[in-house]
């Protein structure tokens, strides 16, 4: 058991044995959100460049079909990744009821797991990007950015960079 | 590896150029030096005896292909590619690294060996794949469609059949070669090389523990000389190979 206190929120990691395409993303994400308790959710998995990075083609469009805009909720985004898990926070136990919707929404075998995935304090990164802990309004965003995420690149209204 | 392995499906001749992009499809193979006939070769007795390939008899370029092959069952490993390009093509130079394999040869004989590739057994479209690089995709779980993940989507799935229309380092190409029907999950399991099971512990896993103590009982008792070893490992038992 990882959580520190009963009050403490839990979190959960769904890793699926296929990566997900957005459709199958854009369902499992809406059906999760729908959960209630449920504070945090992020997608991890490998990136879809929209030019070859590297290597003799460097530059050329990829025009990757997984890299769709989806849905979730009344939030509209466009996918970065290919979705390999699932990573979420919940106010309180909601194991079962997450069990019960990959099962339902998953043709393959999944491992849904509870544990710390997304971390609660600030570090020197954190530090580093949104500035002193005290001074952060909104403390969940913590965790949930890509660590070589650039300044620039605002995941969310909350997320600005206040470096100098 | 000995090269007897089964042909399951045709590349056309201009469709692996595409698929390669080191020239123009109709393009005569541009050349880096004279024929050797027209050079005039040092009298060397290497060189009476062994007879050169076509692409170093014409002077081609030396130019590359590189495969790339998952790890959930793929039906060939990067090693037995090496195997079989060294033991079945002369002039062929293979590079093995975990996840992908390179041949570099004088680009018609790499064409040659290339194509007896693609087509053979050791290839499935959909597990296995000519990426020149980001190749990272050989350790990535498959895709919903049973694709293993490329991040430059160099191949797709389109009515069954696999697709390819990029060459090997994602450029776009302007035709779509048909690179045929993906295995079965069974028949990529038959065929593969790779020893692999998902969602088992590794304690329950009898016949990997068989091997592994195999293993460290011959290289513990038996340093180098492994097959000098008894049958049976000390508090172990009885030990045996399984060929999977």
């Amino acid at each position: 058991m990882v959580t520190t206190t009963d009050s403490d929120p839990v979190q959960y990691e769904i890793f699926p044995q296929r990566m997900l395409d957005p459709s199958s993303a854009q369902e499992i994400l809406n059906r999760l959100e729908q959960i209630e308790g449920v504070t945090r959710v992020l997608v991890q998995g490998p990136r879809l460049p929209l030019t070859v990075p590297y290597g003799p083609g460097k530059g050329a469009p990829v025009d990757h079909t997984a890299r769709e805009v989806i849905r979730v909720g009344d939030q509209v985004m466009e996918l970065q990744v290919k979705v390999g898990r699932i990573r979420l926070e919940a106010e309180h136990d909601v194991m079962e009821e997450i069990r019960a919707l990959c099962e339902e929404l998953f043709p393959f075998p999944f491992e849904l797991k509870e544990g710390l995935f997304l971390r609660r304090k600030a570090t020197v990164t954190d530090y580093a990007k949104y500035g002193p802990d005290e001074l952060v309004e909104d403390k969940s965003i913590y965790g949930m950015t890509d660590p070589s995420m650039t300044p620039t690149a605002k995941i969310c209204e909350s997320c600005t960079d206040t470096r100098e | 590896m000995s090269g007897d392995v089964e042909k399951l499906r045709t590349v056309s001749d201009d469709d692996l150029v595409a698929a390669l992009g080191h020239r123009a499809l109709g393009a005569d193979y541009p050349s880096i030096h004279p024929p050797l006939k027209e050079m005039g070769e040092p009298d060397c007795p290497v060189r009476q005896m062994v007879e050169p390939t076509p692409g170093t008899t014409a002077g081609d370029r030396v130019r590359y292909s590189q495969f790339t092959d998952s790890m959930y069952s793929a039906p060939s490993v990067p090693y037995f590619r090496s195997y079989y390009a060294a033991i079945n093509f002369r002039g062929v130079d293979p590079g093995t690294l975990s996840g992908r394999q390179i041949v570099e040869a004088r680009e018609r004989d790499m064409e040659q060996q290339c194509k007896a590739s693609i087509e053979s057994e050791m290839t499935c479209p959909a597990l296995a794949g000519l990426r020149g690089c980001t190749v990272h995709g050989h350790s990535l779980r498959l895709a919903e469609d049973g694709m293993m993940f490329d991040m430059l989507q160099r191949t797709h799935l389109e009515g069954g059949n696999v697709i390819e229309d990029k060459d090997q380092v994602g450029v776009p190409i302007d035709r779509k070669v048909n690179l045929g029907k993906p295995m079965s999950e069974a028949e990529a399991k038959k065929r593969t090389t790779i020893y692999r099971t998902d969602g088992i512990k590794y304690r329950s896993e009898e016949e990997v523990l068989d091997h592994v103590h195999l293993v460290h009982h011959r290289r513990t008792m038996y340093g180098y000389r492994p097959e000098t070893a008894a049958e049976t490992a000390p508090g172990v038992g009885p030990v045996a190979y399984h060929t999977v």
